[in-house]
């Protein structure tokens, strides 16, 4: 806190603050603003030094309290748009992205089974029977996010509970393999049928 | 020895002067023979765009980006000495870090073209896009002006993790005051030591970004990688007690969510993404 205070006094002359401690106190309790008059010591001292050319003026001392000054208004630096993402970063942000969807559709999932009219298998069968142009796009948007999240869920418990694998060149060749291997394992769900 | 200073006095006699003393003029043959031309790869004029982040507090009310238009046939290879060039010749007021120029007190870390370096350590035309350079200083921090970021809540953190030597009261002591490792003990902390903490991985973090704020906050792949080299010292006593402190708040370990933003900028080559992941090994296996 006292740094704070200290930083606001504008002084020239070091003896002041012989008696810095009473002065403090005495000023603590509210913000103040004295004219200090140059005293003898104060002379005694400028005619040691015969460097300075400033006159003895007396001075302003401004006194503020910690909660009085203004705090810097300092804006936060630009990140998400300016940062050139790697590969591993945004599989990661897509770990979790994926993740949010599969939640959402188990949740809307449930929710048509609780609350809609009939069942949920009821409507999977009209998408098949009234739109069978759109049953792979589904399957595959489905079948994608659930293979990706399961791949890369595998190489996090990898990663915990051996430690290794973890250097840039190995994350970034271990995400390509996984990558390939979720486009050959959501393709092959899409066109598998479990009838 | 007396016959080497006679020697160099000597040679101070001669016109060429002190230089001659204590180095050797051999003539080359270029310096010899005018005629013969010594062939030197001559700089072409390369125009490049730096795109610099600007605030003042006192004259700017939103940050801007200001555009200079440097040659790079006048500059020095590296971006610090672009900077230095703009602030030299074109616009004063310019403020950045620095100090070392070589890579060594992490001072002028910012963020070139999208990636957290060091100034004075990455090359103009590594970071090249175009003919454009964009300079930004570190990500998601307090800019107090230009390139300079506020960074007094990472050192706050840094502090947290006690980063110094705790040895052990009857710890033995070679010549009572130094205190021996092995040579295999001594090897774990390679990779950890040579840390400038100049917080380029830290602020490259997304997790670090969203909460690296409050008291428990997340305490970011630099402070960890601090915290990592102390638990690994052999010399050190309480590494029970510098696990309690991370494992006090989930957040300050766990945030990590293994992105290698960190590992993948860090200037020094060290690895935070790793010791973070034995960290966390260390605290879900004691």
């Amino acid at each position: 806190m006292f740094g704070r205070t200290l930083n606001t006094f504008t002084y020239r002359n070091a003896p002041l603050f012989k008696n810095f401690d009473k002065f403090v106190v005495s000023n603590a309790l509210s913000s103040k603003t004295s004219i200090i008059a140059p005293t003898q010591h104060v002379n005694a001292s400028n005619a040691t030094s015969s460097y300075s050319t400033q006159t003895n003026k007396p001075f302003t001392i401004t006194e503020k309290r910690i909660d009085e000054l203004r705090t810097p208004h300092q804006p936060t630096s630009p990140h998400l748009t300016i940062y050139k993402f790697p590969l591993p970063a945004v599989m990661s942000i897509m770990h979790r992205a994926t993740g949010i969807c599969l939640g959402l559709g188990v949740a809307g999932l449930a929710g048509v089974t609780l609350f809609a009219p009939h069942d949920a298998i009821y409507y999977i069968e009209m998408l098949q029977t009234q739109y069978p142009a759109l049953v792979y796009p589904a399957k595959f948007a489905v079948a994608l996010p659930l293979t990706y999240h399961f791949c890369t869920g595998v190489r996090h418990i990898f990663w915990d509970e051996t430690v290794k694998g973890i250097t840039v060149p190995q994350v970034e060749t271990s995400g390509k393999i996984l990558l390939a291997v979720v486009a050959v394992l959501s393709t092959a769900l899409t066109f598998i049928s479990f009838k | 020895m007396i016959s080497n200073v006679l020697k160099r006095a000597t040679v101070l006699a001669r016109p060429n002067g002190i230089q001659s003393a204590f180095y050797t003029t051999a003539k080359t043959e270029a310096s010899s023979n005018p005629q013969m031309k010594v062939k030197t790869a001559e700089k072409k004029d390369h125009f490049v765009n730096f795109q610099v982040y600007r605030y003042n507090e006192e004259t700017t009310a939103k940050p801007y980006i200001q555009t200079y238009n440097i040659n790079l046939k006048d500059c020095g290879p590296m971006v610090l000495d672009a900077l230095l060039l703009i602030k030299n010749n074109i616009d004063p007021t310019l403020s950045f870090r620095r100090s070392c120029r070589e890579g060594i007190c992490g001072s002028c870390a910012m963020n070139l073209n999208g990636s957290n370096t060091l100034a004075c350590t990455k090359k103009i035309t590594d970071c090249l896009s175009g003919d454009t350079v964009k300079v930004y200083p570190l990500p998601h921090m307090h800019v107090v002006r230009d390139l300079v970021p506020d960074l007094s809540h990472f050192y706050e953190q840094h502090k947290s993790i006690k980063p110094w030597l705790e040895p052990a009261v009857d710890v033995p002591r070679y010549n009572g005051k130094e205190i021996l490792q092995s040579k295999e003990n001594r090897h774990k902390l390679d990779g950890l030591y040579e840390c400038i903490l100049c917080a380029c991985c830290s602020t490259s973090c997304p997790s670090y970004w969203w909460s690296e704020g409050g008291d428990g906050g997340y305490l970011g792949p630099a402070v960890l990688l601090q915290a990592y080299r102390w638990i690994s010292d052999s010399r050190d006593s309480i590494t029970k007690d510098r696990l309690a402190i991370l494992s006090e708040d989930q957040m300050k370990v766990y945030k990590c969510h293994t992105i290698m933003n960190c590992t993948a900028v860090c200037p020094k080559g060290l690895n935070p993404g790793k010791s973070i992941a034995n960290i966390k090994y260390l605290l879900a296996h004691n």
